[in-house]
């Protein structure tokens, strides 16, 4: 049986104060992560992510519904064990006088973990992040790339069954990108479970099972990376006397160089424009398909969701 | 909670320091001591302003600027519960203070000894330990009510302001006042008029029961509203 690592039904979060109104920022939210998945939240600012993984992580109390995360309440102690949290913007939350490995020490044992499991665990961890210089460096030189590396290292310490990434590569070079691109991938295959919040699409697209949309606190879809490579867009088709026939296909398409560029969503349309180009008289020399992209399709529905807002 | 309690002491080392400044306050003590003519009542007692002044400098604002600065969101995702956090705070810098005072407490008597000159007395000391107790207790539960500077400015303000009114009983006029209200008002006062920081030797043990009774329920106040707290809020 795949057991659900997290389970979310109907989760409503509202904020509230003295002076202003009731403001909703997740609205009957749900969903289900399989153990071993990597799933990533998406959406635009202010759509309620981080919201959602406050309350997950019991920072912020939900208003209404049920939170289970290896079929537990999100809130016990156990639980809490089993999961791991690597906040945005970290800059401003580490305690600048520690070192690196006194800041990672003391998280593995707010971890829980033993004073050998810390040995065994730092260090390997320090190099892969290439922070093993800097070890005995106090924090407070670190650069802001060089906080995030710690950051991450300190989400990975303690080997979690669940981890919550909120925009973990915001801040790191290309290099820092692929190690951490590579630690994901890792943890996936020990079969551990990741919980992506990023706004980084191309990303997103390359290490992840499942993307979810979220818009003006709502869960509007939830994708698969794998039906997503094989969503057809468009297609791109090559016309050696484009200049001769250009008036003729202006409103076939857009025309792009050589190319004329159609939206079409079955391999047949593609078909019935090539024959219609040839009766036009123009010469097709090449025929390239276009795969619908994750940013492409977010910003799709986005725009829908915020024509039919108005 | 072991590991909170040794974070703040790190803490309290590390990032401020705060050996230095009880190295300072000994040296002082010991110059005091060894260059005053007649020193009567010894120099340790001179120090006891500064040694509250130190502890509320110190320990002021320190839950609520980890909550600000975010630093508190991620301990808390972590297998520990939030009662922990502010009473590891507390007892790590009840030992702090308390190592420190207790170290200054045992030298200046070895120097009073030496120089044969009167003792400190004990209820001094013991007075001294509980107004420390109450300040670092009292300030960083304070912290959790919060989450903004000024938030906190206000609360402490508002309190030693109320704390003025400690001696309504005596103002002409106001002993009319039905005895429960004015008890009522009494209770919810905090005692730093019997703790004030001026009047620190005004304490009398008989004071100390309702002391700890206020500590008491101020620090489940504060622990029901520290739970309840939502952390994390833009």
């Amino acid at each position: 049986m795949n057991e659900n690592a997290l389970e979310i039904n109907g989760l409503y979060k509202s904020y509230c104060s003295l002076f202003k109104k009731e403001t909703n920022a997740v609205i009957d939210f749900s969903l289900q992560i399989k153990k071993g998945e990597i799933f990533a939240l998406l959406g635009p600012n202010g759509a309620g992510k981080t919201s959602v993984i406050l309350t997950i992580l019991g920072l912020l109390h939900k208003n209404q519904g049920d939170v289970k995360i290896f079929g537990q309440d999100c809130e016990k102690i156990d639980v809490k064990k089993r999961i791991s949290y690597l906040p945005e913007n970290p800059s401003f939350n580490f305690p600048r006088y520690l070192t690196a490995y006194e800041y990672l020490d003391l998280h593995g044992s707010l971890k829980g973990l033993s004073e050998t499991e810390k040995v065994q665990q730092i260090n390997p961890l320090l190099n892969r992040l290439e922070l093993i210089e800097q070890k005995d460096k106090r924090i407070s030189k670190f650069s802001k790339g060089m906080l995030q590396r710690l950051n991450i290292a300190q989400a990975f310490l303690g080997d979690p069954d669940l981890l919550f990434l909120d925009e973990p590569i915001l801040g790191l070079d290309p290099m820092g990108i692929a190690e951490v691109r590579k630690l994901i991938l890792m943890f996936k295959e020990k079969n551990k479970t990741i919980f992506i919040n990023s706004h980084l699409l191309s990303e997103v697209e390359k290490t992840c099972d499942h993307a979810g949309i979220m818009i003006n606190g709502k869960l509007k879809k939830i994708l698969s990376m794998e039906e997503l490579s094989d969503t057809l867009y468009g297609v791109a088709i090559k016309i050696s006397n484009i200049e001769e026939i250009k008036n003729k296909i202006i409103k076939i398409g857009k025309i792009d160089g050589k190319n004329l560029v159609v939206t079409v969503k079955s391999e047949e349309e593609i078909e019935k424009v090539v024959q219609k180009i040839f009766k036009l008289g123009g010469r097709v020399t090449n025929v390239s398909p276009q795969i619908k992209n994750l940013e492409q399709f977010f910003i799709e529905l986005v725009k829908k969701d915020n024509e039919d807002n108005n | 909670m072991k590991t909170i309690i040794k974070d703040t002491i790190k803490a309290c080392i590390k990032g401020k320091h705060i050996h230095i400044i009880f190295a300072i306050l000994l040296f002082i003590m010991v110059l005091l001591a060894l260059f005053t003519p007649e020193p009567k009542f010894f120099c340790l007692p001179i120090l006891y302003p500064f040694i509250i002044l130190m502890a509320l400098s110190l320990t002021s604002d320190s839950i609520g600027k980890e909550i600000r600065n975010k630093r508190i969101d991620l301990i808390i995702t972590k297998p520990v519960r939030r009662f922990e956090i502010l009473y590891g705070r507390i007892i790590g810098y009840l030992i702090v203070f308390l190592i420190g005072l207790g170290i200054l407490i045992i030298l200046s008597s070895l120097i009073m000894f030496i120089r044969g000159k009167v003792s400190i007395a004990g209820s001094d000391i013991l007075n001294l330990f509980i107004t420390i107790i109450f300040i670092i207790t009292f300030n960083v539960s304070l912290g959790v009510f919060a989450k903004r500077t000024p938030n906190w400015v206000i609360l402490i303000t508002l309190y030693f302001f109320w704390s003025i009114f400690t001696g309504i009983r005596n103002i002409p006029g106001l002993g009319k006042l039905p005895v429960l209200l004015i008890d009522i008002t009494l209770i919810l006062i905090p005692p730093f008029e019997r703790l004030s920081l001026i009047s620190v030797f005004g304490l009398s043990l008989s004071n100390f029961f309702f002391v700890f009774l206020y500590l008491l329920l101020f620090l489940i106040i504060s622990t029901i509203w520290f739970n309840r707290l939502e952390i994390g809020k833009r």
